[in-house]
Protein backbone atom coordinates (compact mmCIF):
# COMPACT_ATOMS: atom_id res chain seq x y z
CA UNK A 1 0.00 0.00 0.00
CA UNK A 2 2.85 2.30 0.80
CA UNK A 3 4.26 1.84 -2.49
CA UNK A 4 1.60 2.35 -4.57
CA UNK A 5 -0.11 5.46 -2.83
CA UNK A 6 2.33 7.27 -1.37
CA UNK A 7 1.13 10.55 -1.53
CA UNK A 8 -1.13 9.61 1.49
CA UNK A 9 1.51 8.23 2.97
CA UNK A 10 4.39 10.88 5.24
CA UNK A 11 6.49 7.76 6.07
CA UNK A 12 6.51 4.05 7.41
CA UNK A 13 7.75 2.51 10.47
CA UNK A 14 7.48 -1.22 10.51
CA UNK A 15 7.70 -3.02 13.78
CA UNK A 16 9.42 -6.17 13.30
CA UNK A 17 7.95 -6.72 10.28
CA UNK A 18 7.27 -9.83 8.68
CA UNK A 19 7.17 -10.04 4.59
CA UNK A 20 10.86 -11.28 3.40
CA UNK A 21 12.50 -14.26 3.78
CA UNK A 22 15.37 -14.32 6.60
CA UNK A 23 18.62 -15.39 4.95
CA UNK A 24 19.62 -16.37 8.74
CA UNK A 25 17.15 -18.40 10.06
CA UNK A 26 13.27 -18.81 10.04
CA UNK A 27 10.61 -16.85 10.91
CA UNK A 28 9.10 -19.09 14.11
CA UNK A 29 6.08 -20.97 13.28
CA UNK A 30 2.81 -20.04 15.12
CA UNK A 31 1.08 -23.53 13.20
CA UNK A 32 3.52 -25.65 15.18
CA UNK A 33 4.04 -24.13 18.31
CA UNK A 34 1.69 -24.36 21.20
CA UNK A 35 -0.45 -21.37 21.48
CA UNK A 36 1.14 -20.30 24.63
CA UNK A 37 4.78 -21.62 23.93
CA UNK A 38 4.38 -18.89 20.61
CA UNK A 39 3.11 -16.17 22.78
CA UNK A 40 5.97 -16.85 25.33
CA UNK A 41 8.60 -16.87 22.22
CA UNK A 42 7.18 -13.15 21.63
CA UNK A 43 8.93 -11.77 24.74
CA UNK A 44 12.04 -11.18 25.32
CA UNK A 45 12.51 -13.31 28.89
CA UNK A 46 10.38 -15.34 31.17
CA UNK A 47 9.66 -12.71 33.30
CA UNK A 48 8.69 -10.08 30.73
CA UNK A 49 6.17 -12.69 29.55
CA UNK A 50 4.97 -13.61 33.22
CA UNK A 51 4.08 -9.04 33.89
CA UNK A 52 2.47 -8.96 30.44
CA UNK A 53 0.71 -12.17 30.40
CA UNK A 54 -0.22 -13.11 34.03
CA UNK A 55 -2.59 -15.64 33.34
CA UNK A 56 -1.93 -17.93 30.40
CA UNK A 57 -4.83 -19.81 31.08
CA UNK A 58 -7.62 -17.12 30.56
CA UNK A 59 -10.09 -18.38 28.61
CA UNK A 60 -10.65 -15.69 26.99
CA UNK A 61 -6.83 -14.94 25.78
CA UNK A 62 -6.72 -18.62 24.26
CA UNK A 63 -9.94 -18.18 22.37
CA UNK A 64 -7.92 -15.19 20.82
CA UNK A 65 -5.12 -17.46 20.21
CA UNK A 66 -7.10 -20.00 18.14
CA UNK A 67 -8.72 -17.15 16.14
CA UNK A 68 -5.16 -15.70 15.58
CA UNK A 69 -3.62 -19.14 14.51
CA UNK A 70 -6.46 -19.87 12.31
CA UNK A 71 -6.09 -16.46 10.48
CA UNK A 72 -2.25 -16.82 9.62
CA UNK A 73 -2.82 -20.69 8.71
CA UNK A 74 -5.57 -18.91 6.09
CA UNK A 75 -3.55 -16.07 4.66
CA UNK A 76 -0.13 -16.97 5.18
CA UNK A 77 0.23 -20.96 5.25
CA UNK A 78 2.75 -20.84 2.77
CA UNK A 79 5.73 -19.70 1.98
CA UNK A 80 4.98 -18.81 6.00
CA UNK A 81 4.92 -15.09 6.34
CA UNK A 82 7.20 -14.01 3.45
CA UNK A 83 6.61 -13.31 0.01
CA UNK A 84 9.30 -13.68 -2.87
CA UNK A 85 7.73 -10.55 -4.62
CA UNK A 86 7.83 -7.85 -2.00
CA UNK A 87 11.54 -7.11 -2.12
CA UNK A 88 10.69 -5.97 -5.51
CA UNK A 89 7.61 -4.10 -4.41
CA UNK A 90 9.78 -2.93 -1.30
CA UNK A 91 12.57 -1.29 -4.29
CA UNK A 92 9.56 0.84 -5.89
CA UNK A 93 8.76 2.51 -2.51
CA UNK A 94 10.84 6.36 -2.30
CA UNK A 95 9.06 6.97 1.13
CA UNK A 96 11.22 7.18 4.25
CA UNK A 97 11.16 4.02 6.04
CA UNK A 98 11.70 2.90 9.57
CA UNK A 99 12.32 -0.51 10.75
CA UNK A 100 12.36 -1.21 14.48
CA UNK A 101 13.48 -4.83 15.94
CA UNK A 102 14.20 -5.91 19.20
CA UNK A 103 17.58 -7.73 19.32
CA UNK A 104 15.52 -10.33 21.67
CA UNK A 105 13.31 -11.26 19.00
CA UNK A 106 12.67 -14.72 19.04
CA UNK A 107 9.86 -15.29 16.36
CA UNK A 108 11.63 -13.25 13.46
CA UNK A 109 15.06 -12.87 13.47
CA UNK A 110 16.47 -9.36 14.22
CA UNK A 111 18.94 -9.98 11.39
CA UNK A 112 16.18 -9.82 9.04
CA UNK A 113 16.06 -5.73 9.99
CA UNK A 114 19.23 -5.72 7.53
CA UNK A 115 17.24 -7.84 4.78
CA UNK A 116 14.70 -4.57 4.95
CA UNK A 117 16.64 -2.22 5.30
CA UNK A 118 18.37 -3.46 1.76
CA UNK A 119 15.52 -3.57 0.26
CA UNK A 120 14.31 -0.07 1.16
CA UNK A 121 15.59 2.81 -0.87
CA UNK A 122 15.20 5.22 2.24
CA UNK A 123 15.27 3.29 5.27
CA UNK A 124 16.91 3.80 8.71
CA UNK A 125 17.14 0.76 10.89
CA UNK A 126 16.80 1.51 14.94
CA UNK A 127 17.52 -1.52 17.39
CA UNK A 128 16.13 -1.87 20.59
CA UNK A 129 17.82 -3.30 23.23
CA UNK A 130 16.38 -5.61 25.51
CA UNK A 131 13.00 -6.11 23.55
CA UNK A 132 11.37 -9.03 22.05
CA UNK A 133 8.97 -9.05 18.92
CA UNK A 134 6.55 -7.75 20.57
CA UNK A 135 7.73 -3.95 20.70
CA UNK A 136 4.34 -2.56 21.25
CA UNK A 137 3.70 -3.81 24.59
CA UNK A 138 7.62 -4.47 25.47
CA UNK A 139 8.69 -1.22 24.39
CA UNK A 140 5.61 0.76 23.63
CA UNK A 141 7.44 4.11 24.81
CA UNK A 142 10.53 3.69 22.61
CA UNK A 143 8.18 2.38 19.40
CA UNK A 144 5.75 5.54 19.77
CA UNK A 145 8.78 7.64 20.27
CA UNK A 146 10.77 6.60 17.11
CA UNK A 147 7.10 6.79 15.02
CA UNK A 148 6.53 10.48 16.33
CA UNK A 149 10.06 11.10 15.05
CA UNK A 150 9.66 9.26 11.66
CA UNK A 151 6.49 11.40 11.47
CA UNK A 152 8.13 14.82 12.67
CA UNK A 153 11.15 13.88 10.10
CA UNK A 154 8.96 13.23 7.18
CA UNK A 155 6.41 16.59 7.53
CA UNK A 156 9.50 18.60 7.76
CA UNK A 157 10.78 17.26 4.73
CA UNK A 158 7.81 17.39 3.07
CA UNK B 1 -22.80 -58.86 5.51
CA UNK B 2 -19.55 -57.67 3.93
CA UNK B 3 -16.67 -58.92 5.75
CA UNK B 4 -13.15 -57.34 5.82
CA UNK B 5 -9.67 -57.63 7.23
CA UNK B 6 -7.46 -54.50 8.64
CA UNK B 7 -4.51 -53.87 10.37
CA UNK B 8 -2.44 -50.50 10.13
CA UNK B 9 0.71 -52.61 9.51
CA UNK B 10 2.68 -50.93 12.49
CA UNK B 11 6.60 -50.61 12.12
CA UNK B 12 7.31 -53.07 14.30
CA UNK B 13 10.87 -53.18 15.47
CA UNK B 14 12.11 -54.36 18.92
CA UNK B 15 15.51 -52.78 19.28
CA UNK B 16 14.23 -49.32 18.54
CA UNK B 17 13.15 -47.49 21.83
CA UNK B 18 9.14 -47.24 20.97
CA UNK B 19 8.63 -50.29 20.35
CA UNK B 20 5.47 -51.04 22.81
CA UNK B 21 7.56 -53.96 24.79
CA UNK B 22 10.14 -50.71 25.96
CA UNK B 23 6.72 -49.18 27.94
CA UNK B 24 8.39 -45.50 26.46
CA UNK B 25 5.64 -43.23 26.07
CA UNK B 26 5.85 -41.66 22.89
CA UNK B 27 4.34 -38.28 21.46
CA UNK B 28 3.35 -38.80 17.91
CA UNK B 29 5.40 -36.09 15.46
CA UNK B 30 8.55 -36.41 17.86
CA UNK B 31 9.90 -39.46 16.12
CA UNK B 32 12.76 -38.86 13.20
CA UNK B 33 12.87 -41.55 10.46
CA UNK B 34 16.38 -41.55 11.56
CA UNK B 35 15.59 -44.47 13.57
CA UNK B 36 13.95 -46.11 9.78
CA UNK B 37 15.41 -49.75 9.14
CA UNK B 38 15.23 -50.47 5.79
CA UNK B 39 15.25 -54.13 6.39
CA UNK B 40 13.11 -54.05 8.83
CA UNK B 41 10.61 -52.29 6.71
CA UNK B 42 10.89 -54.58 3.92
CA UNK B 43 10.34 -58.11 6.30
CA UNK B 44 7.20 -56.21 7.17
CA UNK B 45 5.71 -55.00 4.08
CA UNK B 46 5.88 -58.39 2.47
CA UNK B 47 4.91 -60.19 6.11
CA UNK B 48 1.73 -58.03 5.67
CA UNK B 49 0.83 -58.78 1.63
CA UNK B 50 1.58 -62.23 3.21
CA UNK B 51 -1.08 -62.14 6.09
CA UNK B 52 -3.44 -60.38 3.44
CA UNK B 53 -3.13 -62.79 1.25
CA UNK B 54 -4.25 -65.42 3.57
CA UNK B 55 -6.94 -63.18 5.02
CA UNK B 56 -8.25 -63.95 1.24
CA UNK B 57 -7.99 -67.54 1.49
CA UNK B 58 -9.87 -67.97 4.73
CA UNK B 59 -12.78 -66.33 3.16
CA UNK B 60 -12.80 -62.68 3.75
CA UNK B 61 -14.50 -60.11 1.46
CA UNK B 62 -12.22 -57.48 1.46
CA UNK B 63 -8.79 -56.08 2.54
CA UNK B 64 -8.64 -52.58 3.94
CA UNK B 65 -5.79 -50.44 3.90
CA UNK B 66 -5.62 -47.01 5.61
CA UNK B 67 -3.03 -44.13 5.49
CA UNK B 68 -1.21 -42.21 8.34
CA UNK B 69 2.25 -40.24 7.48
CA UNK B 70 5.38 -39.76 9.21
CA UNK B 71 4.72 -42.21 11.58
CA UNK B 72 5.64 -45.62 12.56
CA UNK B 73 2.05 -46.82 13.72
CA UNK B 74 1.09 -47.11 10.09
CA UNK B 75 3.33 -48.06 7.16
CA UNK B 76 0.98 -47.54 4.31
CA UNK B 77 1.54 -43.99 4.08
CA UNK B 78 1.28 -44.29 0.27
CA UNK B 79 -1.51 -46.98 0.29
CA UNK B 80 -2.59 -47.06 -3.15
CA UNK B 81 1.34 -48.48 -4.00
CA UNK B 82 0.12 -51.80 -1.11
CA UNK B 83 -3.27 -51.62 -2.90
CA UNK B 84 -1.64 -52.21 -6.82
CA UNK B 85 0.34 -54.95 -5.16
CA UNK B 86 -2.68 -56.43 -3.71
CA UNK B 87 -4.63 -56.20 -7.24
CA UNK B 88 -1.98 -58.09 -8.92
CA UNK B 89 -1.84 -60.75 -6.52
CA UNK B 90 -5.25 -61.57 -4.79
CA UNK B 91 -7.60 -62.44 -7.13
CA UNK B 92 -11.16 -62.27 -5.21
CA UNK B 93 -11.05 -60.01 -2.02
CA UNK B 94 -11.93 -56.77 -2.73
CA UNK B 95 -8.78 -54.25 -1.96
CA UNK B 96 -10.95 -51.76 0.40
CA UNK B 97 -9.24 -48.14 0.78
CA UNK B 98 -10.35 -46.46 3.95
CA UNK B 99 -9.05 -44.38 2.50
CA UNK B 100 -7.06 -41.46 0.25
CA UNK B 101 -7.30 -38.38 2.25
CA UNK B 102 -8.78 -36.28 -0.37
CA UNK B 103 -7.76 -32.63 1.02
CA UNK B 104 -3.77 -32.99 1.31
CA UNK B 105 -3.49 -34.36 -2.32
CA UNK B 106 -2.54 -31.50 -4.71
CA UNK B 107 -3.88 -32.68 -7.55
CA UNK B 108 -6.83 -34.88 -7.50
CA UNK B 109 -6.98 -36.48 -10.90
CA UNK B 110 -3.54 -37.78 -10.04
CA UNK B 111 -5.40 -40.05 -7.63
CA UNK B 112 -8.52 -40.76 -10.12
CA UNK B 113 -5.55 -41.89 -12.44
CA UNK B 114 -3.90 -44.18 -9.61
CA UNK B 115 -6.91 -45.42 -8.53
CA UNK B 116 -8.41 -46.05 -12.19
CA UNK B 117 -5.51 -48.28 -12.51
CA UNK B 118 -6.18 -50.28 -9.15
CA UNK B 119 -9.52 -50.85 -10.33
CA UNK B 120 -8.50 -52.07 -13.51
CA UNK B 121 -5.46 -54.00 -12.89
CA UNK B 122 -7.79 -55.88 -10.23
CA UNK B 123 -10.56 -56.35 -12.13
CA UNK B 124 -12.67 -54.14 -10.74
CA UNK B 125 -11.81 -55.28 -7.08
CA UNK B 126 -10.93 -51.80 -5.84
CA UNK B 127 -13.49 -50.06 -2.83
CA UNK B 128 -12.40 -46.42 -2.56
CA UNK B 129 -12.86 -44.02 0.15
CA UNK B 130 -12.14 -40.67 1.35
CA UNK B 131 -10.54 -39.20 4.39
CA UNK B 132 -9.85 -35.59 5.65
CA UNK B 133 -7.37 -36.81 7.61
CA UNK B 134 -5.85 -35.39 10.67
CA UNK B 135 -3.05 -32.91 11.49
CA UNK B 136 -0.07 -35.20 11.07
CA UNK B 137 -1.57 -35.66 7.53
CA UNK B 138 -1.58 -32.51 6.54
CA UNK B 139 1.52 -31.11 8.10
CA UNK B 140 3.24 -33.90 6.62
CA UNK B 141 2.11 -32.55 3.03
CA UNK B 142 1.49 -28.93 3.84
CA UNK B 143 -2.21 -28.94 3.27
CA UNK B 144 -3.73 -25.84 4.12
CA UNK B 145 -5.94 -26.90 7.18
CA UNK B 146 -8.79 -23.91 6.99
CA UNK B 147 -9.59 -25.31 3.30
CA UNK B 148 -9.91 -29.00 4.20
CA UNK B 149 -13.33 -29.28 4.04
CA UNK B 150 -13.35 -27.61 0.84
CA UNK B 151 -11.02 -29.29 -0.66
CA UNK B 152 -11.95 -32.82 0.15
CA UNK B 153 -15.31 -31.62 -1.38
CA UNK B 154 -14.09 -30.29 -4.83
CA UNK B 155 -11.65 -32.99 -5.02
CA UNK B 156 -14.41 -35.40 -4.62
CA UNK B 157 -16.28 -33.54 -6.71
CA UNK B 158 -13.58 -33.66 -9.65
CA UNK B 159 -12.39 -37.07 -9.39
CA UNK B 160 -15.86 -38.95 -9.80
CA UNK B 161 -16.37 -36.47 -13.17
CA UNK B 162 -13.02 -37.45 -13.99
CA UNK B 163 -14.13 -40.86 -13.86
CA UNK B 164 -17.80 -40.71 -15.20
CA UNK B 165 -17.20 -37.98 -18.16
CA UNK B 166 -15.32 -38.52 -21.08
CA UNK B 167 -12.29 -36.11 -21.58
CA UNK B 168 -11.02 -33.62 -22.31
CA UNK B 169 -12.84 -30.96 -20.06
CA UNK B 170 -11.28 -28.07 -17.75
CA UNK B 171 -12.09 -27.67 -14.20
CA UNK B 172 -11.78 -24.44 -12.44
CA UNK B 173 -12.69 -24.62 -8.82
CA UNK B 174 -11.76 -22.93 -5.82
CA UNK B 175 -9.11 -24.89 -4.94
CA UNK B 176 -7.79 -27.07 -8.05
CA UNK B 177 -7.79 -25.45 -11.54
CA UNK B 178 -7.27 -27.44 -14.67
CA UNK B 179 -6.80 -26.94 -17.94
CA UNK B 180 -6.56 -30.47 -19.28
CA UNK B 181 -8.21 -33.15 -17.72
CA UNK B 182 -8.27 -36.30 -19.80
CA UNK B 183 -6.68 -39.06 -17.99
CA UNK B 184 -6.23 -42.25 -20.20
CA UNK B 185 -7.09 -44.71 -17.19
CA UNK B 186 -10.88 -44.93 -16.54
CA UNK B 187 -12.19 -47.24 -13.75
CA UNK B 188 -13.20 -50.79 -14.67
CA UNK B 189 -16.48 -50.80 -12.70
CA UNK B 190 -18.73 -48.77 -14.10
CA UNK B 191 -19.78 -46.12 -13.72
CA UNK B 192 -17.23 -45.81 -10.70
CA UNK B 193 -16.23 -48.02 -8.19
CA UNK B 194 -17.87 -48.19 -4.48
CA UNK B 195 -17.46 -45.07 -2.74
CA UNK B 196 -17.14 -45.77 1.10
CA UNK B 197 -15.90 -43.03 3.78
CA UNK B 198 -14.91 -44.27 7.10
CA UNK B 199 -15.12 -41.95 9.94
CA UNK B 200 -15.06 -41.32 14.15
CA UNK B 201 -16.22 -37.51 15.47
CA UNK B 202 -17.15 -35.14 12.66
CA UNK B 203 -20.86 -34.64 12.27
CA UNK B 204 -20.01 -33.01 8.80
CA UNK B 205 -18.01 -35.98 7.24
CA UNK B 206 -21.22 -38.55 8.44
CA UNK B 207 -24.29 -36.46 6.84
CA UNK B 208 -21.93 -36.23 3.43
CA UNK B 209 -21.78 -39.26 3.27
CA UNK B 210 -25.32 -40.08 3.99
CA UNK B 211 -26.43 -37.30 1.78
CA UNK B 212 -24.08 -39.13 -0.95
CA UNK B 213 -25.62 -42.25 0.12
CA UNK B 214 -22.14 -43.68 0.65
CA UNK B 215 -21.67 -46.15 3.34
CA UNK B 216 -20.37 -44.71 6.53
CA UNK B 217 -17.71 -47.23 8.35
CA UNK B 218 -17.16 -46.22 11.85
CA UNK B 219 -13.64 -46.49 12.91
CA UNK B 220 -13.44 -48.57 16.61
CA UNK B 221 -15.84 -46.58 18.20
CA UNK B 222 -17.77 -48.03 21.21
CA UNK B 223 -20.60 -50.09 20.25
CA UNK B 224 -23.83 -47.42 22.09
CA UNK B 225 -22.72 -44.50 19.73
CA UNK B 226 -22.05 -46.47 16.78
CA UNK B 227 -25.47 -47.01 17.09
CA UNK B 228 -26.56 -43.54 17.70
CA UNK B 229 -24.59 -42.38 14.22
CA UNK B 230 -26.27 -44.90 12.40
CA UNK B 231 -29.35 -43.37 13.51
CA UNK B 232 -28.61 -39.81 12.79
CA UNK B 233 -27.50 -41.60 9.09
CA UNK B 234 -30.88 -43.25 9.13
CA UNK B 235 -32.83 -39.74 9.47
CA UNK B 236 -30.46 -37.74 7.37
CA UNK B 237 -31.21 -40.54 4.47
CA UNK B 238 -34.89 -40.47 5.09
CA UNK B 239 -34.78 -36.54 5.10
CA UNK B 240 -33.28 -36.90 1.81
CA UNK B 241 -35.33 -39.15 0.47
CA UNK B 242 -33.80 -42.70 0.86
CA UNK B 243 -34.27 -45.55 3.42
CA UNK B 244 -30.61 -46.82 5.03
CA UNK B 245 -30.01 -49.58 6.32
CA UNK B 246 -27.11 -52.37 7.23
CA UNK B 247 -26.02 -52.09 3.43
CA UNK B 248 -25.49 -48.64 4.44
CA UNK B 249 -22.89 -49.22 8.06
CA UNK B 250 -19.63 -50.14 8.68
CA UNK B 251 -18.03 -51.32 12.15
CA UNK B 252 -14.86 -52.26 12.62
CA UNK B 253 -14.18 -53.74 16.28
CA UNK B 254 -10.93 -55.44 17.28
CA UNK B 255 -11.01 -58.80 16.74
CA UNK B 256 -8.55 -61.70 18.04
CA UNK B 257 -8.75 -65.79 17.84
CA UNK B 258 -7.14 -68.10 19.23
CA UNK B 259 -6.27 -71.70 20.43
CA UNK B 260 -6.92 -71.54 24.09
CA UNK B 261 -8.84 -68.51 25.79
CA UNK B 262 -5.58 -67.78 27.59
CA UNK B 263 -3.27 -67.51 24.80
CA UNK B 264 -6.80 -65.58 23.35
CA UNK B 265 -6.21 -63.31 26.25
CA UNK B 266 -2.62 -62.71 25.91
CA UNK B 267 -2.02 -62.16 22.13
CA UNK B 268 -4.91 -59.72 21.93
CA UNK B 269 -3.38 -57.71 24.39
CA UNK B 270 -0.43 -56.93 22.90
CA UNK B 271 -2.84 -54.96 20.20
CA UNK B 272 -2.11 -51.67 22.86
CA UNK B 273 1.44 -52.73 22.39
CA UNK B 274 3.97 -51.67 19.58
CA UNK B 275 4.63 -47.97 18.18
CA UNK B 276 2.39 -45.69 19.83
CA UNK B 277 -0.81 -45.74 17.81
CA UNK B 278 -2.68 -42.65 19.47
CA UNK B 279 -6.06 -43.89 17.91
CA UNK B 280 -5.54 -47.45 20.34
CA UNK B 281 -7.11 -46.39 23.61
CA UNK B 282 -4.17 -47.52 26.27
CA UNK B 283 -1.58 -47.41 23.69
CA UNK B 284 1.37 -45.80 25.10
CA UNK B 285 1.47 -43.00 22.35
CA UNK B 286 -0.05 -39.55 22.85
CA UNK B 287 -0.18 -36.99 20.65
CA UNK B 288 0.82 -32.76 20.29
CA UNK B 289 -2.96 -31.63 20.79
CA UNK B 290 -2.25 -28.29 18.61
CA UNK B 291 -0.54 -30.33 15.83
CA UNK B 292 -3.16 -33.07 15.91
CA UNK B 293 -5.78 -30.57 15.57
CA UNK B 294 -4.73 -28.06 13.66
CA UNK B 295 -6.31 -24.63 13.33
CA UNK B 296 -9.33 -24.67 11.04
CA UNK B 297 -9.41 -28.27 10.28
CA UNK B 298 -12.50 -29.63 11.42
CA UNK B 299 -15.03 -28.45 13.46
CA UNK B 300 -14.57 -28.90 17.54
CA UNK B 301 -18.35 -28.01 18.03
CA UNK B 302 -20.50 -30.43 15.45
CA UNK B 303 -19.55 -33.36 16.46
CA UNK B 304 -21.00 -37.34 16.98
CA UNK B 305 -22.08 -39.18 20.18
CA UNK B 306 -18.52 -40.73 19.73
CA UNK B 307 -17.18 -37.70 21.23
CA UNK B 308 -17.50 -39.43 24.77
CA UNK B 309 -14.24 -41.49 23.67
CA UNK B 310 -10.92 -40.54 25.18
CA UNK B 311 -8.86 -42.06 22.57
CA UNK B 312 -11.19 -40.47 19.63
CA UNK B 313 -10.84 -36.84 21.17
CA UNK B 314 -6.72 -37.70 22.05
CA UNK B 315 -6.01 -38.58 18.55
CA UNK B 316 -7.77 -35.60 17.21
CA UNK B 317 -5.64 -33.46 19.40
CA UNK B 318 -8.93 -32.45 21.14
CA UNK B 319 -8.84 -32.08 25.03
CA UNK B 320 -9.13 -34.95 27.07
CA UNK B 321 -9.63 -33.75 30.74
CA UNK B 322 -11.83 -35.37 32.45
CA UNK B 323 -10.98 -38.59 30.63
CA UNK B 324 -8.45 -41.40 31.94
CA UNK B 325 -6.82 -43.65 29.65
CA UNK B 326 -8.94 -47.04 28.77
CA UNK B 327 -7.45 -50.10 29.63
CA UNK B 328 -7.56 -53.61 28.27
CA UNK B 329 -9.48 -54.58 30.64
CA UNK B 330 -11.68 -51.85 30.15
CA UNK B 331 -12.15 -52.45 26.35
CA UNK B 332 -12.55 -56.38 27.09
CA UNK B 333 -15.26 -55.01 28.95
CA UNK B 334 -17.43 -53.50 26.77
CA UNK B 335 -16.47 -55.10 23.47
CA UNK B 336 -14.04 -52.70 22.17
CA UNK B 337 -11.73 -55.54 21.88
CA UNK B 338 -13.03 -59.22 21.07
CA UNK B 339 -10.78 -61.94 21.61
CA UNK B 340 -10.88 -65.78 22.79
CA UNK B 341 -11.67 -69.21 21.41
CA UNK B 342 -13.66 -69.65 18.57
CA UNK B 343 -16.90 -70.27 20.46
CA UNK B 344 -16.22 -67.28 22.57
CA UNK B 345 -15.31 -64.71 19.81
CA UNK B 346 -18.49 -65.88 18.52
CA UNK B 347 -20.79 -65.33 21.26
CA UNK B 348 -19.48 -61.90 21.62
CA UNK B 349 -19.45 -61.07 17.74
CA UNK B 350 -23.04 -62.15 17.47
CA UNK B 351 -23.32 -60.05 20.97
CA UNK B 352 -22.01 -56.74 18.84
CA UNK B 353 -24.06 -57.46 15.58
CA UNK B 354 -27.14 -57.57 17.64
CA UNK B 355 -26.49 -54.31 19.26
CA UNK B 356 -24.78 -52.16 15.95
CA UNK B 357 -26.53 -54.09 13.53
CA UNK B 358 -24.00 -53.43 10.53
CA UNK B 359 -23.69 -54.70 7.12
CA UNK B 360 -20.14 -54.45 6.71
CA UNK B 361 -17.85 -55.05 9.63
CA UNK B 362 -14.13 -54.90 9.21
CA UNK B 363 -11.82 -57.31 12.00
CA UNK B 364 -9.14 -55.12 12.97
CA UNK B 365 -6.20 -57.80 14.15
CA UNK B 366 -2.57 -58.51 13.86
CA UNK B 367 -1.79 -54.91 14.97
CA UNK B 368 0.38 -53.20 17.90
CA UNK B 369 3.19 -55.73 18.88
CA UNK B 370 1.15 -59.18 17.46
CA UNK B 371 3.73 -61.12 15.46
CA UNK B 372 3.45 -63.10 12.10
CA UNK B 373 2.46 -65.93 14.02
CA UNK B 374 -0.50 -64.16 15.97
CA UNK B 375 -1.57 -63.23 13.02
CA UNK B 376 -1.81 -66.03 11.13
CA UNK B 377 -2.94 -68.27 14.01
CA UNK B 378 -5.82 -66.16 14.15
CA UNK B 379 -6.85 -65.78 10.68
CA UNK B 380 -6.66 -69.70 10.31
CA UNK B 381 -9.39 -69.49 12.97
CA UNK B 382 -11.07 -66.95 11.65
CA UNK B 383 -11.35 -68.78 8.06
CA UNK B 384 -12.53 -72.36 9.54
CA UNK B 385 -14.59 -71.27 12.39
CA UNK B 386 -15.94 -68.00 12.98
CA UNK B 387 -16.21 -66.19 9.19
CA UNK B 388 -18.93 -68.97 8.38
CA UNK B 389 -20.80 -68.73 11.19
CA UNK B 390 -20.55 -64.64 11.15
CA UNK B 391 -22.28 -64.89 7.70
CA UNK B 392 -25.07 -67.29 9.80
CA UNK B 393 -25.52 -64.62 12.09
CA UNK B 394 -25.93 -61.85 9.61
CA UNK B 395 -28.17 -63.66 7.87
CA UNK B 396 -30.80 -64.83 11.03
CA UNK B 397 -30.37 -61.00 11.83
CA UNK B 398 -30.98 -59.50 8.62
CA UNK B 399 -28.05 -57.75 8.14
CA UNK B 400 -27.29 -57.54 4.45
CA UNK B 401 -23.83 -56.02 3.04
CA UNK B 402 -23.86 -53.13 -0.06
CA UNK B 403 -23.02 -56.13 -2.59
CA UNK B 404 -26.66 -57.80 -1.12
CA UNK B 405 -28.45 -54.53 -1.06
CA UNK B 406 -28.09 -51.25 -3.11
CA UNK B 407 -26.76 -48.64 -0.18
CA UNK B 408 -28.53 -46.00 -3.01
CA UNK B 409 -31.60 -47.31 -3.49
CA UNK B 410 -32.17 -50.88 -1.27
CA UNK B 411 -32.29 -52.73 -4.34
CA UNK B 412 -31.81 -56.34 -3.62
CA UNK B 413 -28.39 -57.42 -5.25
CA UNK B 414 -27.56 -61.00 -6.55
CA UNK B 415 -24.61 -62.38 -5.37
CA UNK B 416 -23.03 -62.37 -8.87
CA UNK B 417 -24.16 -59.28 -9.72
CA UNK B 418 -21.36 -56.20 -10.01
CA UNK B 419 -20.87 -53.87 -7.13
CA UNK B 420 -23.77 -51.51 -5.83
CA UNK B 421 -24.24 -48.69 -7.67
CA UNK B 422 -23.01 -45.04 -6.69
CA UNK B 423 -25.26 -42.09 -7.92
CA UNK B 424 -22.93 -39.66 -5.21
CA UNK B 425 -26.11 -37.25 -4.91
Amino acid sequence: MAAFAHPEIAALVLAAPAGLKPDEGFILDQVMEEQIAYLRAGFSSAESFERHVPDPRDKALREQLDRSRETIARVSWKPYMYSYELPETLGEMTLPATVVWGREDRVIPPSSAAQWAAALPNCNVRLIDGAGHFLDLEAAEELATITVAAFEAATRKG
Amino acid sequence: MFIGYFTERPYQDPAARFFGASKEELTDLVLSNADYDSNVAHDLYNRYFDEKLYAEQMGFDGLMLNEHHSTPFTMGSVCNIEAAILARITSRAKIVLLGNLLAVRSDPVFLAEELAMIDVISKGRLISGWVRGTGRESLSHNAQTPFNWERFQEAHELIVKTWTEPGPFRWEGRHHQLRYVNPWAKPYQKPHMPIWVPGVLSYNTLEWAARKRYPYIMTATDEEPTRQCFDIYRKIANDNGYEAGPQNYGYMVKVHVDETEELAEATAEKLLQGPSNPFLEGNQGTVKPWLQALPGLSSRHNMLPTVAARANLAGRGISTTGFTPGTYQDQRAKRGIIAGTPKSVLAQLRAALENVRPGIIMIWDGDGAMTHDDAMRSLRLMGSEVLPRVREFAKELDLPGPFEVDPATGANLSATSEPASVPGD
